[in-house]
C-alpha cells in the first residue's frame, strides 16, 4: 500500500478543503512534515485512521468521538460535516476511499453523525458491505498499530509486552497476525470441522444399514453433544472477547484514575467525617438546648450565686457568732464556780487563798465578760438565709453548668475539626476539578463488573473446554470402534483420517511456526537495534514468548535496567522487525518519532527510519528535529517535504508546500 | 537483512517448514497404508497454500472448499488407481 493523496475537509484544524500530495519518486520514499505543537500533526494519523477504519483511538485505545474532530470554525459557521478522502496504490490496483460524516444539526453525540463510506477500485465503485473486508486485506486493523504509530507511545510497546494482562494478549495477537499466524491457525479450525463432517458422514452412511445399532447411536448422540458444546463456546467466545477488550480498557482507564482514585477514595472518607462531625454537631446542639430547657436559670445562676454565697457566708458568721458566746459563756461560768468554790473546776483541786490569785481570776473574768459584752447580741434569726440556701441550692449546682460548659466545648472542637477536613476536601476537590467524579466512579464499578463477567466467562468457557475434551475424546474412542464395524466405507474412513492428520498436522506446526516467528523477529530486532543503539557492549536483543525483548550485552546477560531512551530503541527495533517480517507492506507513519532520544540516537533513528519501506511518512517538530543540522542526513531519501502552520486563527492549520520557518521558505 | 520484496518466502518458508518436519510423525499415526499413502508432502502443500492465501480472507467458505476438493480428488485418484489394478 502506498498513499498518494489524501484530502481533508473540516477534520480537526483543517477548515474547508486540503489536498495533501503524498507521493513520492523511487528511491527517495520519506515524507518529511514540520509542524509545532498543537498544529495537527497527530490529526493527521488520525485522519488515515479514520478513514481506513472508521474511528480514532486515543492513546489508552479508547475511541475518540467523532463529532468532536470537527473543525469548530465550520460548525459556527453551521457546516456540520467531515471527510477524509485517500487515494492509494496496492498490488498494482488504485484505490480511492472517501469516509464521510454529516449532521442535520449541532452534533452533540456521535450519535447525530450520518456516516458513509465509498470505496473505488481502479475506477469501479465497491459495495459497501464489502468495504471492510477489501480493506482488512489490504492493511488490517489489527496491524495497523505497527505502521501508524506515535513516538510516544513506543516505550509502552515495551510496557505492554512485559505486563502480562489481556492488554499484553491483544499485543501479542496483533503481532502474531502481523507475521501471518493466523494462516495456521485459522486452517486447522477449518479442518476439524472437516474432519468433523466426514466422520458424520461416515455414522450417517452405516446408520442407513444398521439402524438400531447401540454403538452408532452412542456415536451420533455424542457427536450432538459435541455439536452443543461447541455452539456454546462459539457463543460464549465473542462475548468473552468482547468482555476482555472492555477489561483492557477499563484498565487502561483505572491507571489514569489511580492517583485520583487515592484523592477520591480520601475524599470520600473526609466527606463522612464532616457528615460525622455535623450530626455530631447537630446531637451536641440538641443536647444543650436540653440541658438550657430543664435548667432555665442558668442564666441567672451567676446572680443567684451571689445571693447563695452571701447568704451562706451569714449563716456561717452566726454559727462562729453562737459558738464563741457558748464558748465566753462556758469559761465565765467556770470562773464564776472556782471563785465560788476555791476549787478547779477541772481537776478538783483546792485553789491558792492569796489575795493575788483571786484578783488575777477576777481580772480574767471581768475580761471575758467584758469580750462577751463586745461580741453583741446573736443576730435575729439565720431562717431567711437558710431559706434563701434551701432555695438557691439547685439554682447554684455547678453541675448542669458544668455540662453545659463541656457540651460547648466539645461543639467547638467538632466545628474546627470539620473545617479543618472540610479546607482538605477543597484541597482535593481542587485537584479533581478537571475530572468527572462521577465518570471516575462509573469506571470502577464498570471495571468491578466487568472483572465479574470476565472470571465468570472464563469459568464457563474452562468448563465447558473441559467436558469438550471429554467428548472429544469419548467420539474419539466411539468412531474407532465404528471404523471397524462391517460395512464401514474404508475410504470415508480414510478421508476422515486425512482431515484429522492434517489438523492434528496444523495443531503442532502452529507452535513450531510461533517458535521460527520470534526466532526471525529476534534476529530482525537485534540487527535493528545494533544498527540504532550507541552503546558498544551491546550485542542485541533476546526475545520472550510475548514478544518483550531484553537486551543483552557482548558477554550474554540481560540488560535489566534500561533508560526511557533505551526503552525507545528496543520498541523502535521491536517495530522494525515486525515491518520487516510484516506480510503486508503499508506506509510507516511516525509522530514525533524522537521524543526521548538524544541527538546521537536520533541521528542513527533518523537514518533507520529513511530505510523502513516504500513510503515514510514522519511528523517531527523543530525541539526534536533540527532541519539545519538533520535533513543532510537523509538529504537523499526525503521525496516530499511540507510544514504544517496556523492559519490566522488557533482553531485552523493549513499544510504548505516545503519547509517554512517564520516564513522563509526552503 | 530482509528486504521488503522477500519478506513473504521469508515467513512462508518457515511455516511450511514448521508443518513439513511433523508431516513423517503424522504419517505414521494414520490407520492404513493406503491412508498413508494419501497424507503426501504434496497433499499438504497444497492445503498449506490455501491455508496461506486466504489467511487475510473473512470468507472461510473458500479454504474450506478449496481443501475439500484437493482431498476429494487425491482420494478419487486412488480410488481409481485401486479398482483399475482390480
Amino acid at each position: 500500500m502506498k498513499i498518494s493523496s489524501l484530502r481533508l475537509q473540516n477534520f480537526g484544524p483543517y477548515y474547508g478543503t486540503h489536498e495533501v500530495d503524498l507521493s513520492t519518486p523511487d528511491g527517495a520514499p520519506l515524507i518529511l512534515v514540520h509542524a509545532d505543537n498543537m498544529r495537527g500533526k497527530t490529526t493527521l494519523i488520525n485522519a488515515l485512521r479514520w478513514c481506513l477504519y472508521g474511528h480514532v483511538r486515543n492513546r489508552t485505545g479508547q475511541d475518540k468521538e467523532v463529532y468532536r474532530l470537527l473543525n469548530l470554525d465550520a460548525v459556527d459557521e453551521g457546516t456540520f460535516a467531515l471527510a477524509v478522502t485517500m487515494h492509494f496504490e496496492h498490488e498494482g490496483v488504485k484505490y480511492e476511499l472517501e469516509r464521510r460524516a454529516t449532521a442535520n444539526t449541532r452534533p452533540q453525540s456521535d450519535e447525530d453523525l450520518k456516516t458513509d463510506c465509498r470505496l473505488l477500485k481502479n475506477g469501479a465503485i465497491q459495495p459497501a458491505a464489502d468495504i471492510p473486508e477489501a480493506l482488512g486485506g489490504i492493511l488490517h486493523e489489527d496491524i495497523a498499530r505497527f505502521f501508524f504509530f506515535d513516538g510516544e507511545m513506543l516505550q509502552e510497546y515495551e510496557v505492554l509486552l512485559e505486563r502480562p494482562d489481556t492488554s499484553t494478549d491483544l499485543v501479542r495477537r496483533s503481532i502474531e497476525e502481523i507475521l501471518g499466524l493466523p494462516a495456521l491457525d485459522r486452517a486447522r479450525t477449518d479442518l476439524s470441522d472437516l474432519s468433523e463432517m466426514t466422520q458424520k458422514k461416515l455414522v450417517k452412511a452405516l446408520g442407513k444399514l444398521q439402524k438400531n445399532n447401540k454403538l452408532l447411536k452412542d456415536a451420533e448422540s455424542t457427536a450432538d453433544q459435541l455439536d452443543a458444546a461447541e455452539r456454546d463456546l462459539a457463543d460464549l467466545r465473542p462475548l468473552f472477547e468482547e468482555v476482555t477488550k472492555s477489561l483492557a480498557l477499563l484498565q487502561d482507564r483505572r491507571k489514569e484514575y489511580v492517583a485520583l482514585e487515592k484523592d477520591l477514595a480520601r475524599l470520600d472518607q473526609l466527606e463522612s467525617q464532616v457528615r460525622h462531625e455535623e450530626l455530631r454537631q447537630e446531637a451536641l446542639q440538641k443536647e444543650i438546648a436540653a440541658i438550657l430547657r430543664e435548667s432555665w436559670w442558668l442564666p441567672i445562676s451567676a446572680k443567684a450565686r451571689v445571693i447563695y454565697d452571701a447568704a451562706q457566708a451569714r449563716v456561717l458568721e452566726i454559727s462562729r457568732h453562737d459558738r464563741t458566746v457558748a464558748g465566753l459563756e462556758r469559761e465565765i461560768l467556770s470562773l464564776e464556780e472556782t471563785l465560788r468554790d476555791k476549787r478547779c473546776t477541772t481537776c478538783g483541786q483546792p485553789l491558792p487563798t492569796d489575795s493575788k490569785s483571786a484578783a488575777a481570776t477576777t481580772a480574767k473574768l471581768d475580761a471575758l465578760r467584758q469580750s462577751l459584752v463586745e461580741l453583741g447580741e446573736t443576730p435575729v434569726t439565720a431562717e431567711a438565709d437558710h431559706f434563701t440556701l434551701h432555695s438557691l441550692k439547685a439554682i447554684v449546682d455547678s453541675g448542669p453548668a458544668e455540662r453545659l460548659r463541656e457540651k460547648e466545648r466539645t461543639r467547638l472542637r467538632s466545628r474546627i475539626d470539620a473545617r479543618r477536613l472540610k479546607n482538605e476536601c477543597q484541597d482535593i476537590q481542587e485537584r479533581l476539578r478537571n475530572h468527572d467524579r462521577a465518570e471516575i466512579k462509573r469506571v470502577e464499578q464498570d471495571y468491578v463488573l466487568c472483572i465479574a463477567k470476565y472470571q465468570q466467562l472464563d469459568g464457563d468457557i474452562r468448563r465447558l473446554e473441559s467436558s469438550r475434551e471429554t467428548l472429544k475424546a469419548n467420539l474419539a474412542r466411539l468412531r474407532a470402534q465404528v471404523e471397524q464395524m462391517p460395512g464401514a466405507d474404508a475410504w470415508i474412513s480414510r478421508e476422515a483420517a486425512i482431515y484429522g492428520s492434517l489438523q492434528a498436522l496444523f495443531d503442532g506446526g502452529l507452535e513450531r511456526f510461533r517458535v521460527l516467528l520470534r526466532n526471525q523477529v529476534e534476529e530482525e530486532a537485534s540487527e535493528i537495534f545494533l544498527q540504532l543503539t550507541t552503546e558498544p557492549d551491546y550485542a542485541g536483543l533476546r526475545i520472550n514468548d510475548r514478544y518483550g525483548l531484553t537486551i543483552v550485552d557482548k558477554h550474554g546477560r540481560n540488560i535489566r535496567d534500561r533508560s526511557a531512551g533505551a526503552e525507545e530503541v528496543v520498541a523502535l527495533a521491536l517495530i522494525g522487525a515486525l515491518n520487516r517480517c510484516s506480510l503486508r507492506e503499508a506506509p510507516v507513519v511516525m509522530d514525533t518519532p524522537f521524543g526521548r532520544l538524544d541527538v546521537r540516537h536520533s541521528d542513527r533513528i533518523l537514518k533507520f527510519l529513511a530505510t523502513m519501506g516504500r513510503q515514510v511518512l514522519l511528523l517531527v517538530q523543530s525541539r526534536e528535529f533540527n532541519r539545519e543540522r538533520d535533513f543532510k542526513l537523509i538529504a537523499d531519501k526525503v521525496g516530499r517535504e511540507m510544514t504544517i502552520l496556523r492559519d490566522g486563527r488557533p482553531t485552523r492549520s493549513r499544510i504548505a508546500t516545503g519547509y517554512q520557518n517564520d516564513g522563509v521558505t526552503s | 537483512m530482509v528486504s521488503p520484496d522477500s519478506r513473504e518466502p521469508r515467513t512462508k518458508q518457515h511455516a511450511i517448514e514448521a508443518l513439513m518436519t511433523l508431516v513423517p510423525e503424522i504419517r505414521t499415526q494414520l490407520p492404513d497404508d493406503k491412508a498413508q499413502a494419501l497424507f503426501t508432502d504434496r497433499l499438504v502443500r497444497a492445503v498449506f497454500a490455501e491455508a496461506w492465501k486466504s489467511q487475510f480472507d473473512d470468507n472461510r467458505g473458500q479454504f474450506r472448499r478449496e481443501v475439500k476438493r484437493i482431498v476429494d480428488e487425491i482420494i478419487a485418484n486412488e480410488r481409481l488407481g485401486e479398482d483399475e489394478s482390480k
